[in-house]
């Protein structure tokens, strides 16, 4: 009855389809790469004078 | 509503009280990971800022425009994954959290202000964000509220009223502590609902290949009123051009629910400050796993499931009831602005498919007049037992009967959502559904109602009365204003597919307004001051106005247009500029006045630049503007 893919004639339709799960193993990929390669980094003293203003902040709320 | 459905409505409730104490107990926010040297799991930060991102108004608002628009809005899915998680986490992420804790900046308005060294900054942004964040806010109670008035069968005003009570209070009552575990069960809830919403929609309409295929067969039943703007059927994009109204649909959808909200993400306050609570790089980099899947599973599912809807009610929907009346001349409301109102006459059923003798199910008969031509028409059969078969054969749009007050009644899009959840699928579903719009709106209101109150108490009121003064009661009192106002917008606002829109405008509007400098601020360090201050003035007032005069169902709601100049928008009668989503205007003009001003104003202080940037070259960009 319909050509396309999965169905869907439209191929402007049937692309946005593939590319929303492509785009989702994009982010499966990059994550399993970069979380391999990237360094445990030590928090700087910045991240920690960040993390105890971000308690007064929180409890100010 | 049975005890079964009371019992497990409040085990939810009470897990998330439960979690919330733990969280209160051990302290679990994300501060104290970090206080404490260690990091929060990925999957944790993942679905907590999944979970916020994602509310009812993405499920039920923008799942009932797929249900009317079709499959073309799988493009805002795909921006939500691509833009909206990857470039997000990948991209801004950790260059966020770098600045932000060198800044010691704690709110969005608060990092945007102490980039540029600018108090105005941080105020404006603050008081911008107030004021407008309640839109988006009442598009997430207005979502819920439709569920519940689905679900429950009761009218649309105290189900609102109900939800925002709920909601509210567990968000006052504790919820803002940013505990992240709580964030990750309802964020775990609403993965397991729309796990199983897709899997049973594609179940119930035949597969994969089956459901795409008789939607696409479906073509012929587009309400003319759609056909009219360019649907070309729900696996369609909509026609495209310009100067013509039948190209009306194809900017609708692209500008205001595409990149609107696709793009608009990327400067949404309440999420921008989820990446400086993370220790590091790679915490972000491992969440984007999560965040992708999560996403694609929430917003992909909504929109999937949502047009698939159309296959179900046309083809397979049979309604099984006592009829208490027929309304043997209704006028259907079918678009309804505030100067412009078209209807729709036809007969409508009143079915009662519970046995409490109140009807709960409306669906058309048939069209009246001229009418006939363009709804669909019922089949009846009388069952010996004196109830009766009715087989709506209507599409989601026509199939969404609800009422709406004084004995008028309106094909409402915000409606489909909950009336395909309820009809479709069995009970339990439905209660499983009912937790996961639950989760994902106290998810997202406990972020907004948060931001709003920071956005007086933190960025405005501690800006002006001094650092040292507590601001705690200015913050609760903008919250409860905050929450007052969504509840009024909700109250006035239903129908029209209002949900999507109000997201669309608060996301646009933070987008053209902010989008420009906060990137800008992250990657180059010749913006100026004064460039980012023209920018952000750009981006708010351009949005502004192009809602107040032009986009046209915005300007009839706010009426300054028509007081001002007697025609409800300046260009209403010019094709397809009153459907442009102003973001489309703004967003490029605040970021060439960021490059054009930053060309010929002060550069900033080498002092500013290392705080921001660190003591070396780490940041590759020319001390020239953006280029």
């Amino acid at each position: 009855m319909t050509t396309g893919v999965l169905g869907i004639p439209d191929p402007w339709i049937w692309m946005a389809y593939l590319l929303c799960l492509a785009a989702t193993l994009l982010c499966v990929v990059h994550s399993v790469l970069a979380g391999r390669k990237a360094d445990e980094a030590e928090p700087t003293p910045a991240d920690a004078t960040w993390a105890k203003h971000e308690k007064q902040v929180e409890e100010e709320e | 509503m049975k005890l079964w459905e009371i019992i497990a409505v409040l085990v939810y409730l009470l897990m998330v009280v439960y979690l919330g104490y733990l969280g209160w107990k051990r302290t679990k926010s994300a501060s104290d990971y970090m206080l404490a040297g260690r990091k929060a799991h990925p999957v944790i930060m993942a679905l907590s800022y999944g979970s916020t991102f994602i509310s009812t108004s993405a499920i039920v608002g923008f799942g009932g425009v797929a249900a009317m628009f079709g499959m073309s809005l799988l493009w805002l899915t795909f921006c939500n994954v691509f833009v909206g998680i990857f470039i997000a986490f990948a991209v801004l992420g950790g260059r966020t959290r770098k600045i932000g804790h060198a800044l010691d900046a704690h709110t969005f308005p608060e990092l945007l202000g102490r980039r540029y060294e600018s108090r105005f900054i941080q105020i404006f942004a603050g008081s911008v964000i107030f004021l407008l964040m309640p839109v988006y806010t009442a598009a997430v109670l207005i979502g819920g509220s439709e569920f519940i008035a689905t679900h429950f069968g009761t009218p649309y005003e105290p189900a609102l009223l109900v939800f925002a009570v709920l909601t509210a209070g567990y968000v006052m009552a504790g919820g803002l502590k940013g505990v992240m575990y709580t964030d990750a069960f309802q964020g775990g809830i609403m993965f397991t609902g729309m796990t199983v919403l897709l899997i049973a929609s594609y179940g119930l309409v035949g597969g994969v290949m089956t459901g795409h295929q008789d939607l696409t067969a479906m073509s012929g039943q587009v309400f003319a009123g759609h056909t009219a703007i360019g649907h070309q059927g729900w696996t369609s994009m909509p026609a495209f051009g310009w100067g013509a109204a039948k190209y009306n649909l194809w900017w609708i959808v692209v500008t205001t629910i595409v990149l609107g909200v696709g793009i608009g993400v990327l400067a949404q306050p309440q999420l921008v400050v989820r990446f400086m609570t993370v220790k590091s790089d790679r915490e972000l980099n491992r969440a984007v796993l999560v965040g992708g899947v999560f996403i694609l599973m929430m917003t992909g599912v909504a929109f999937t499931v949502g047009a698939l809807s159309n296959v179900y009610f046309f083809k397979h929907e049979v309604i099984r009831g006592q009829l208490i009346a027929t309304s043997e001349k209704a006028n259907v409301i079918a678009k309804q602005e505030r100067f412009e109102t078209r209807t729709v006459p036809c007969q409508l059923l009143h079915i009662d498919t519970t046995g409490n003798g109140v009807p709960d199910t409306h669906v058309v008969l048939k069209g009246l007049g001229k009418a006939e031509a363009i709804l669909p028409k019922a089949e009846v059969i009388n069952l010996p037992d004196g109830r009766v078969e009715v087989r709506p054969k209507a599409s989601s749009f026509l199939r969404a009967v609800v009422s709406a007050g004084q004995g008028q009644w309106m094909f409402n899009p915000d409606s489909i959502i909950p009336i395909y959840v309820t009809r479709a699928l069995p009970r339990w579903f439905s209660v499983l559904f009912l937790l996961t719009l639950l989760a994902a709106a106290m998810s997202t209101l406990s972020s907004q109602i948060h931001t709003m109150g920071t956005g007086i108490g933190h960025d405005v009121y501690k800006q002006l009365a001094g650092a040292q003064t507590r601001s705690i009661t200015v913050t609760r009192i903008g919250m409860v204003v905050g929450i007052i106002f969504a509840l009024a917008i909700g109250y006035y606002a239903r129908g029209g597919y209002v949900i999507a829109r109000a997201t669309a405008i608060f996301f646009g509007l933070c987008a053209s307004a902010f989008l420009p400098a906060f990137v800008g601020g992250l990657y180059f360090r010749g913006v100026t001051r004064t460039a980012a201050k023209a920018s952000i003035v750009t981006g708010v007032l351009v949005n502004g106005l192009w809602v107040v005069f032009i986009k046209d169902a915005e300007a009839q709601a706010l009426g300054i247009c028509k007081a001002l100049f007697g025609v409800q928008s300046l260009l209403f009668n010019v094709p397809n500029w009153p459907v442009v989503d102003p973001l489309i205007v703004a967003l490029p003009l605040s970021a060439v006045v960021l490059v054009a001003v930053s060309l010929f104003t002060r550069k900033p202080s080498d002092k500013l630049l290392a705080s921001v940037f660190g003591g070396g070259h780490e940041i590759a960009a020319p001390t020239a503007p953006l280029p």
